[in-house]
């Protein structure tokens, strides 16, 4: 389809909610009838749910984000789809299968790239990968692997911080450090990889990462183990390491292509850039709730196109904290966690194990 | 392996086995009754049903005069035999129903059995409640009771499973499909018997004609049975209705689901108590992904609850508390090609007698042990899945004198 490159062509974070909704909302809405053209089980549930054609965001249909695991959702044919991602499985055996045409791909890392530009800037930074080179390999990677190759796109001269075993690889560390400490970097890891390992590297001696960018992402629930929060993590990682530009994100394999960034003003809370947006609703009824008050994250983006996923209801809980009141425009929300999964009391599990 | 009652403590299996050998307990055994009734007195105190409801009917379930009345059928001899203890009793409950434990083992207790009941390790809720309400009324009764009646946990690597698979008269199993196969593959001794409770799907049959011109308290009442039935356990016990089926003409059948399904989302709305929000999502992502996977569903979206209006087909799953599949039949007759060996209760509001007794002549016996009024599927009774447990807990002694 013609991408509504008005919308996307709007600064990341330049535009006001008030103009963004106006904007956002009618692409979401060609968007929404795109994929009600191209994928009939999609189409036949919007009839079922009367939905409409048009109206302000929060009256888009939404897909509970388990739906990807359970059903192979497209809007391309079969012999279009260029990859399948897969999403991690943290409850076991079902993962998502989010498939993509050439389109659809080259479009995301386009996205991503105008997003992370914000903090990276224009060029290809040096990259340290704070996980193992073995997480990229093989056909279908892990979310991790996705996650770190889909970040390797913003970098070059890559070092990797864990060897094939895991094991930390400190010597690789220092030569990274060596070459390139003394100017602009980036540091990628999943959160509670690089609070473990950066804090190891601190081992090797006198370790300055003040030219270092973090980026990093998967949330607090291992660091919650340990009582460290985003500010216990910020706070050591800069007396420790100089370490000053951290940027946390908030995404999913379900919406690839949009990342919620973390503001630059360092007070945790994430940002949506202009080609997305999210909607808090309350975890029972479904209604979008005031800001202020925690509901479930639906989460809506130009950025699906091979997919009808581009208005989806997360099962993370999280809380609006802004609008248009920071560095960047628009929405700023924090993620307060997960729903609990519904457990089915049957008289059927006497060996059900549960995750 | 791990004793969780009578008295807590980590014990090997064999050594336990051998503890409760050579029961002397007899059918009806006054001691067993005795300690069943205490137990029973101390579920119904208010404290604890109004803090766990299911565990009143389960007191309930045990009160004195249904002991009295259990002990006496399980007693009875048919002329020229004798009931006697099966023996060895191991049983094998869900780790998620809280309560079902309780009545297999109680009935098997009636019988005079010694028993071994295998607990989840995770006991919270209304099991942690029954567990202290047990321990204390062990404490107060016979050392015999005690001795022969033991609650243990052990994961299912453990070896006390073969153990006790070797060890029982009769094994029972409660659980999923795969979870059955998994423990009858511990052998039983050549004379043992496995009594298995697998997988059910349940539904509930609502006479339009009858349901439509219900006078208003008589409607809240169906509502508030109707309830009972489908939210305890969060619609997952295997008697819970998951489909409705609608019998009745078409014009019946809109006025009277409009009716109860008003009613309904009405009284739900009226507990205040929200609802659960793992439910909700859980609801639409079954309800959402059966139209994603079906042509003719529809849906209908009320308060804590779902609607699939399906056709004829019958999807038999968890659809999360409050999702149900909805189908319509002109008689309950027609229903009958639809049911499967899994369907184990049809409870039923506005179907008459003679309806439910030719539909089950029809069926055969080829599915459906259950026809119970609405507000009494959960209610467990000594007939389950067509077994009629106080049968299968004894044996028969046959006792013949020459000229008799």
């Amino acid at each position: 389809m013609a991408m509504n490159l008005g919308v996307l062509d709007q600064p990341v974070y330049g535009i006001s909610q008030r103009d963004k909704e106006s904007q956002l909302g009618k692409a979401l809405w060609e968007l929404t009838d795109h994929h009600r053209r191209s994928c009939v089980p999609y189409d036949r549930l919007c009839n079922r749910l009367s939905v409409g054609k048009g109206g302000p965001i929060d009256m888009l249909p939404w897909l509970p984000v388990r739906l990807f695991k359970e059903h192979d959702l497209r809007s391309i044919p079969d012999d279009a789809v260029f990859r399948v991602l897969t999403s991690s499985g943290t409850t076991g055996a079902s993962v998502s299968r989010i498939a993509l045409d050439v389109d659809a791909a080259s479009m995301h890392s386009s996205l991503l790239a105008r997003t992370l530009g914000q903090v990276l800037g224009p060029q290809r930074l040096p990259m340290l990968v704070i996980d193992s080179k073995s997480v990229t390999r093989g056909k279908s990677f892990s979310a991790r692997g996705a996650g770190v190759l889909g970040m390797m796109n913003f970098g070059r001269k890559y070092a990797f911080a864990l060897d094939d075993d895991l094991a930390f690889d400190g010597e690789a560390v220092r030569k990274f450090l060596r070459q390139f400490g003394t100017k602009p970097f980036l540091i990628f890891g999943f959160t509670f990889m690089a609070w473990e390992y950066l804090r190891q590297a601190g081992e090797l001696g006198d370790v300055d990462l003040s030219n270092g960018v973090l980026i990093h992402s998967g949330g607090w629930k291992k660091m919650q183990e340990q009582a460290v929060d985003a500010t216990v993590f910020r706070s050591e990682l800069a007396s420790r390491f100089g370490l000053r530009q951290i940027y946390n994100f908030y995404g999913m394999v379900e919406q690839i292509g949009t990342i919620y960034l973390e503001s630059p003003e360092g007070d945790g809370s994430l940002c949506c850039p202009s080609f997305a947006d999210i909607i808090i609703r309350d975890p029972v009824t479904f209604e979008p709730v005031p800001d202020g008050t925690v509901g479930l994250i639906q989460t809506v983006s130009l950025s699906p196109r091979s997919y009808p996923g581009h208005s989806l209801l997360t099962e993370d809980l999280g809380v609006i904290v802004g609008r248009d009141d920071n560095a960047w425009m628009g929405k700023r929300f924090i993620v307060k966690g997960r729903l609990p999964r519904a457990e089915a009391r049957g008289c059927s599990d006497t060996f059900a194990s549960r995750s | 392996m791990r004793q969780v009652l009578p008295v807590p403590a980590d014990i090997d299996p064999s050594w336990l086995i051998n503890e409760s050998a050579d029961s002397r307990l007899t059918v009806a055994d006054p001691r067993i009754l005795d300690f069943i009734a205490r137990f029973a007195s101390r579920l119904l105190t208010p404290s604890v049903t109004r803090a766990h409801p299911e565990l009143a009917s389960l007191g309930y379930f045990l009160r004195k005069a249904e002991l009295r009345r259990l002990a006496a059928i399980a007693s009875e001899g048919s002329s020229g035999s004798l009931r006697m203890p099966r023996g060895n009793v191991f049983h094998v409950p869900p780790s998620n129903v809280d309560t079902v434990f309780v009545y297999s083992w109680a009935l098997s207790a009636i019988c005079g059995n010694t028993n071994f009941v295998r607990l989840s390790a995770r006991s919270a809720g209304a099991a942690a409640v029954i567990a202290k309400q047990m321990a204390s009324a062990f404490a107060e009764s016979d050392p015999e009771v005690a001795r022969t009646q033991r609650f243990v946990s052990f994961d299912h690597e453990s070896p006390a499973f073969p153990l006790l698979s070797r060890w029982c008269d009769v094994r029972v199993i409660w659980g999923g499909d795969q979870a059955v196969q998994s423990i009858r593959s511990h052998p039983l001794s050549p004379a043992a018997t496995d009594i298995t409770f697998p997988d059910r799907f349940s539904m509930v049959a609502f006479g339009a004609a009858a349901v439509a011109g219900l006078p208003e308290p008589a409607m809240d009442d169906l509502v508030v049975r109707f309830q009972n039935d489908v939210w305890w356990f969060d619609q997952a016990a295997c008697s819970s209705p998951r489909a409705i089926v609608w019998i009745g003409s078409d014009a019946d059948i809109d006025r009277a689901r409009e009716r109860l399904f008003s009613a309904l989302d009405q009284s739900l709305a009226g507990r205040g108590m929200g609802g659960e929000a793992a439910m909700a999502i859980e609801r639409r992502v079954s309800a959402y992904g059966m139209v994603l996977e079906s042509e003719t569903a529809t849906l209908d979206i009320g308060h804590e609850r779902v609607l699939l209006v399906g056709d004829t087909e019958i999807t038999r799953g968890w659809f999360g508390s409050g999702g149900f599949i909805e189908l319509r039949f002109e008689a309950l007759g027609a229903l009958a090609p639809h049911i499967r060996r899994k369907d184990q209760t049809l409870s039923h509001f506005g179907v008459s007698r003679e309806e439910l007794l030719s539909f089950a002549r029809r069926l055969g016996g080829r599915g459906i042990d259950r026809m119970v009024p609405v507000g009494e599927a959960l209610q467990f009774e000594r007939m389950w899945d067509g077994y009629d447990l106080l049968q299968m807990f004894t044996r028969n002694v046959v006792v013949r004198s020459s000229g008799s």
